[in-house]
């Protein structure tokens, strides 16, 4: 198996968090120095573009343009967020990061911002993620007692103050406009776009909003410079590393750094080894469950955001989650329905009412109770389902519709027998 | 300006109209359930989904959140966008609980009409349908949860719109709830808009509930008279009983709301003791027989004391019909002048607010002002949809300032300076420039007025808003000239007065500045010199300290003719009775505030309601030639047959006749079509420049004064006759400052007494913070019990103040 090197998991440990003094030994803080002393916001930001970083959220929004989004005489205070509400079916990389590696998603904060000329960050965490909320109030008071997060920091004239916004919990809280509802105590719903939040967010004032993991790529863009980044991709269009969840029906589940573009092929069977004793690859979702089942024939994919989009897949957060042979597919998408139709914020009709319903039709497929006509109904659902004000139905709909689309056999079988083919249902 | 083509057909639109309004000025009606024109896009509901084929954005989108741009193309009817909508409506469709049979909206509601138009006709959701609680949310509005298809319209009217918190949503996904965190009545007096708005029937009018279908109910456009706004309403009535008022939309005046006072003030209309037969003598008689009798009481009284002791009074209720008939009448028989028992000052403020015509603002344009200033007008108790309209002018990101001495409470965030009464025209002297800058008012600190001078620098579009009903004309008149200067100086401007009654400004114009009184009426039929009395359409004894002594003073009179639709007190009292139509029975002509001109239809012809004849659950199986109850007259038609008795015409027959006469002696009611004012909105003179400089005067204050004031509901005459508004009515309150309070040794929420020589009056005392110290505020609450008070005092000594034993 082929190593690679690593950036983000570089100070894992299997037992305990990197504190200050440590990350600091492992170069840590460096770019923040090198940054305050030596660039200016605009070095930065164009060091980000040049980076093709991209952001690890899920939509794969160009980090740099998302800060070049905040116009230059866009007014003051300005806000940065890092989205660590990691609530997406199958992703556990914010939270092995945060555990991990504190300081480097606090450095990439300070980076950012500095870079758009934010005040105020605030790490929004779910609330399952307990333990990862007191671990940063914990560094941030490290950081601060070091000068690293206050006022002048580092003795320069940047000041940033960092907290740590815990979330009341709801899945629709990790999209962009809505965790900015949640962050001022309003209803978390999204909100209309544009604005954008980059001209209008927090109290109306530019607000950077990322996923925790890009934040914690930037240290190392700032360091070794935006070539050097985008080179350690393995493919052309990738950029950098990216930690994927690999979860489901292999050998070795778990979090894995690798660079940007690994074959998909190589992650489950190189570092996740493999299926586990006498499963065969059925499909995988690549991206989270707000993706499409990916077959057996696209195996070999690069994954990175552009090589999966010409497949027809999204690479969404990275987090692969493989079924077997012998996992009943519909079950499976029934399973992740139920989720996203418990989880919607009721604003619009496709989700609110829309999911219920493929929910339903699910469970008495499932049940046996099926018929043709409402397979073609869930058809017409899930192309419906993409026009929804935000993109938690059309996300919803990826599964279902390649359900649809790539296993079709299987969901008539369930009509043709009355019952579930598959022993475990 | 955009050119658009929708469906074929192109137009240009404004800038940043979106798509749906645009196909709407094309009279293409595209599917909506949460959008409303007042509320604006919400993109919720997603049923207005058409389909964009050439232009900056292609593909399936929802007309109300993209802006018509330059090259759109859109098809409304394009298959992606009607299979989508059909989708969307199945999945509305899911969990309704489909009891239209039962539904109050059945027939008038959006949902009906869009799941008929999507084609949706069979239910194919396999499962169980949800189900809600439903709330008590008072006595006004019923809630049917299980109704709800969650288009938003509710939270988005009662929270953003008009600003009130006690309702609004809660739960997540498919069991999202609309209601109150705790059950109980609304808070807002805006809240029956709640069941216009509504595209079900989630929100249903309580009062009217079960009675009709909208398609049974006579329907016309009419006018409110429950407050001088004038805002347009379409009444229903059935079995000539009218059961329910619905906001009409006016751009100009109400848009598309109306208040609670006006929704429920309609039932006087109905009120089971209203007088429907001429009275004389308390004896049921024909009209000609009454007629005789009032012509002969009249002719005696004449005849013996002279026409000088022949009262004639109306009120700012009254038609511009009925009081121009009754100057006719007046005029016809060398009759004194017909005066309004309202007071003078009252009559005085419609007199300043007619020569000053030029400088009025429609409600529109109040909403459209970024800085308003409103002086000693309490919006919420005296003319609630003025409260709306601020909120709507701050929510566009105006400034609003309040100078009254009350503890002012409106839905938005407002500068409030409780200066008292007597300190007002010191401040308005200040901000109008007559006075220095950075000066003291009254017993306020230097300096302290600096930022109500910046806002109105500032401000680009600045109005006044002014009260008629506590300062009376000497803050008017300011509040004019402050009006006046700020046009004169920004081009733009103007005034918003809030007058006290529905008719006050067509009463000025028709009967001029003739105001004596109550108080002086009072005197001269004590001492004589009046003999005879005609009431039209008033009613003295509503709401007057002098109750007791006027009840007496009507029985030394030789005439007490009423002619009212009302069963007043005055009515009981009267020697000779004659009814009246309503406003919702004749047509009749009413000018509202801004000297807007405006026609409240008949809805039908009056006479008992079916309901109140019903004889075991049945209408009488009699037939009769009239209808039932159905002899009241319009009080022109009324006049004008008394007029006949005595021996002269007065010149029409008919209403045309009437109107005819009117118009030629008052060329400004055929001027404008219905609807329009009667003078157009005041050209606007050159830009003065000069800035607006300031001077104080300093004025002491001292004792307590006493401020008899309006609230939302119980103190409005008509609405004392109006169930559904009963209801609502509240106790009577007064308030004080807490530390006024403090010092006289009372607390919040004790019943207070104030007492002097004459009489006493008792009430619920609330402190307000807001309020001012030297102030005491009672309402003029019609459970006042005001037969058992005398004239009260204008200032208070403590020792008048006392908990009620």
């Amino acid at each position: 198996m082929k190593e690679f090197p690593k950036l983000l998991l570089r100070n894992r440990k299997p037992d305990s968090t990197t504190g200050l003094q440590e990350y600091r030994a492992s170069g840590g803080y460096r770019a923040l120095e090198l940054a305050l002393k030596e660039l200016s916001p605009q070095d930065l930001c164009g060091m980000v573009v040049d980076s093709g970083l991209q952001g690890r959220g899920g939509a794969g929004f160009p980090a740099g343009r998302k800060w070049m989004g905040v116009a230059p005489d866009a007014p003051y205070p300005r806000y940065l967020v890092a989205n660590a509400d990691e609530m997406e079916p199958g992703t556990f990389k914010d939270r092995v990061l945060i555990h991990a590696d504190p300081h480097q998603v606090i450095e990439g904060m300070l980076l950012a911002g500095y870079a758009v000329g934010a005040g105020r960050g605030i790490i929004f965490v779910r609330p399952a993620y307990g333990r990862m909320a007191e671990i940063l109030e914990r560094e941030i008071q490290k950081a601060r007692e070091a000068r690293l997060v206050g006022e002048h920091i580092l003795g320069s004239e940047f000041s940033m103050e960092l907290e740590v916004h815990r979330s009341g919990g709801r899945y629709i809280c990790g999209e962009g406009t809505a965790q900015i509802n949640a962050i001022m105590g309003l209803r978390p719903q999204p909100r209309e776009t544009p604005p954008r939040t980059t001209e209008k967010g927090l109290w109306d004032m530019p607000t950077v909003l990322h996923n925790v993991e890009t934040l914690a790529c930037v240290p190392h863009i700032i360091l070794n410079g935006p070539d050097w980044f985008k080179a350690l991709a393995r493919s052309q269009t990738g950029a950098g590393t990216k930690l994927y969840c690999v979860s489901g029906r292999v050998q070795r589940p778990g979090c894995y750094e690798l660079p940007m573009g690994t074959p998909l092929r190589e992650i489950l069977e190189d570092h996740a080894g493999g299926l586990r004793s006498g499963r065969v690859f059925k499909a995988c979702l690549p991206g989270g469950a707000s993706t499409r089942f990916l077959t057996p024939e696209l195996l070999d994919v690069e994954m990175d955001y552009e090589q999966l989009r010409r497949v027809g897949h999204r690479l969404g957060t990275g987090a692969i989650v493989v079924f077997g042979q012998d996992t009943c597919l519909l079950r499976a998408t029934l399973n992740l329905i139920r989720f996203f139709a418990r989880e919607s914020c009721g604003w619009c009709t496709p989700c609110r009412e829309g999911l219920p319903f493929v929910q339903e039709i699910l469970e008495g497929l499932e049940e046996g109770r099926g018929n043709l006509e409402q397979v073609e109904m869930l058809r017409h659902m899930a192309e419906a389902l993409c026009n929804s004000f935000c993109p938690l139905a059309p996300g919803a709909a990826q599964p279902l519709e390649s359900l649809l689309s790539c296993f079709e056999e299987e969901v008539l079988e369930h009509v043709r027998l009355g019952r579930c083919p598959h022993k475990l249902c | 300006m955009p050119r658009i083509v929708i469906d074929g057909r192109s137009t240009e639109v404004a800038a940043g109209t979106k798509v749906i309004q645009a196909a709407e000025e094309l009279g293409i009606y595209i599917p909506r359930l949460c959008y409303h024109p007042a509320l604006g896009s919400a993109g919720a509901c997603r049923l207005c989904a058409v389909s964009f084929l050439e232009g900056p954005v292609k593909g399936l989108l929802m007309s109300c959140m993209v802006e018509a741009k330059e090259g759109m193309v859109v098809s409304t009817q394009h298959p992606d966008a009607v299979e989508f909508r059909r989708q969307v409506m199945e999945w509305l469709m899911m969990n309704h609980p489909h009891d239209c049979p039962v539904c109050d909206e059945g027939g008038h509601c959006v949902l009906q009409e869009m799941t008929v138009a999507g084609g949706h006709s069979v239910r194919r959701y396999p499962g169980a349908k949800r189900t809600y609680h439903d709330q008590d949310l008072g006595p006004l509005i019923q809630h049917e949860m299980n109704r709800c298809i969650h288009c938003w319209r509710c939270r988005r009217f009662y929270q953003e719109y008009s600003g009130y918190k006690d309702l609004g949503v809660m739960g997540l996904a498919s069991r999202t709830y609309f209601g109150k965190a705790a059950e109980g009545p609304l808070e807002s007096p805006f809240s029956g808009n709640l069941i216009d708005i509504c595209p079900t029937g989630v929100f249903t009018d309580k009062p009217s509930r079960f009675k009709a279908r909208r398609w049974e109910c006579q329907r016309v456009p009419s006018v409110c008279i429950h407050c001088s706004l004038g805002c347009s309403t379409v009444v229903n009535a059935r079995y000539r009983e009218v059961l329910r008022i619905e906001a009409g939309q006016n751009p100009q005046v109400n848009g598309c709301f109306i208040c609670d006072r006006g929704r429920y003030g309609f039932d006087f209309a109905n009120h089971p003791q209203r007088p429907r037969q001429p009275l004389v003598e308390g004896l049921p008689s024909s009209w000609q027989e009454a007629l005789g009798r009032a012509g002969g009481l009249l002719q005696e009284t004449i005849a013996r004391h002279g026409a000088h002791s022949v009262a004639l009074v109306a009120s700012a209720r009254a038609s511009l019909e009925s009081l121009g008939a009754l100057k006719l009448f007046s005029q016809t028989h060398g009759l004194p002048k017909p005066f309004l028992w309202m007071e003078r000052e009252q009559l005085e403020c419609a007199r300043l607010v007619l020569e000053g015509q030029d400088l009025l603002l429609n409600m529109s344009q109040v909403q459209e002002a970024d800085t308003v200033l409103a002086l000693e007008v309490d919006p919420t108790q005296e003319a609630p949809m003025l409260g709306l309209a601020l909120r709507q002018a701050w929510r566009r990101g105006g400034w609003v300032g309040v100078v009254d001495p009350r503890g002012v409470e409106m839905p938005l965030p407002f500068h409030h300076l409780a200066l008292p009464h007597q300190e007002v025209p010191g401040l308005l002297e200040c901000l109008s420039g007559k006075a220095p800058v950075g000066g003291a008012v009254g017993s306020r600190p230097r300096g302290f007025l600096e930022a109500w001078q910046k806002a109105l620098e500032r401000g680009k579009r600045p109005a006044i808003a002014c009260g008629a009903m506590l300062g009376g004309a000497a803050c008017l008149e300011r509040g004019m000239e402050l009006a006046r200067l700020l046009r004169q100086e920004k081009g733009w401007g103007g005034l918003f007065p809030v007058l006290a009654g529905a008719n006050s400004l067509g009463a000025a114009a028709l009967l001029g500045s003739e105001s004596r009184g109550l108080e002086d009426l009072l005197e001269r039929i004590r001492g004589g010199g009046i003999k005879a009395i005609l009431l039209v359409e008033t009613d003295p004894l509503f709401a007057f300290w002098g109750k007791a002594e006027l009840k007496q003073a009507f029985q030394r009179l030789e005439l007490l003719l009423v002619l009212d639709y009302l069963p007043s007190e005055a009515a009981e009292l009267a020697r000779i009775l004659l009814p009246s139509m309503t406003p919702f029975e004749t047509s009749c002509f009413f000018l509202n505030n801004e000297a807007r001109l405006q026609e409240a239809r008949a809805v039908h012809q009056g006479g008992f309601p079916i309901s109140q004849l019903l004889e075991q659950g049945h209408p009488p199986r009699v037939f009769w030639p009239e209808i039932p109850g159905g002899n009241s007259r319009a009080a022109w038609e009324a006049l004008a047959g008394l007029s006949e008795t005595l021996g002269k015409s007065m010149g029409f027959s008919d209403l045309q006749g009437l109107r005819e006469i009117l118009q030629e002696r008052f060329p400004w009611l055929k001027k404008p079509s219905p609807g329009q004012r009667i003078v157009p909105l005041g050209t606007v003179g050159e830009k003065s420049g000069g800035g607006l400089s300031r001077r104080i005067s300093e004025q002491e204050v001292q004792g307590l004064s006493l401020a008899l004031v309006q609230a939302t509901f119980g103190t409005e005459e008509l609405s004392y006759y109006s169930r559904p508004a009963r209801e609502v009515e509240g106790v009577p309150l007064g308030f004080l400052h807490p530390q006024t309070a403090h010092s006289l040794g009372l607390k919040d929420l004790e019943r207070v007494c104030l007492r002097w020589e004459e009489g006493e009056l008792e009430f619920l005392l609330r402190t307000k913070e807001t309020m001012s110290s030297d102030l005491l505020v009672i309402q003029a609450h019609w459970l006042l019990g005001w037969e058992k008070a005398g004239k009260p005092p204008k200032t208070i000594r403590p020792q008048q103040l006392g908990r009620k034993p």
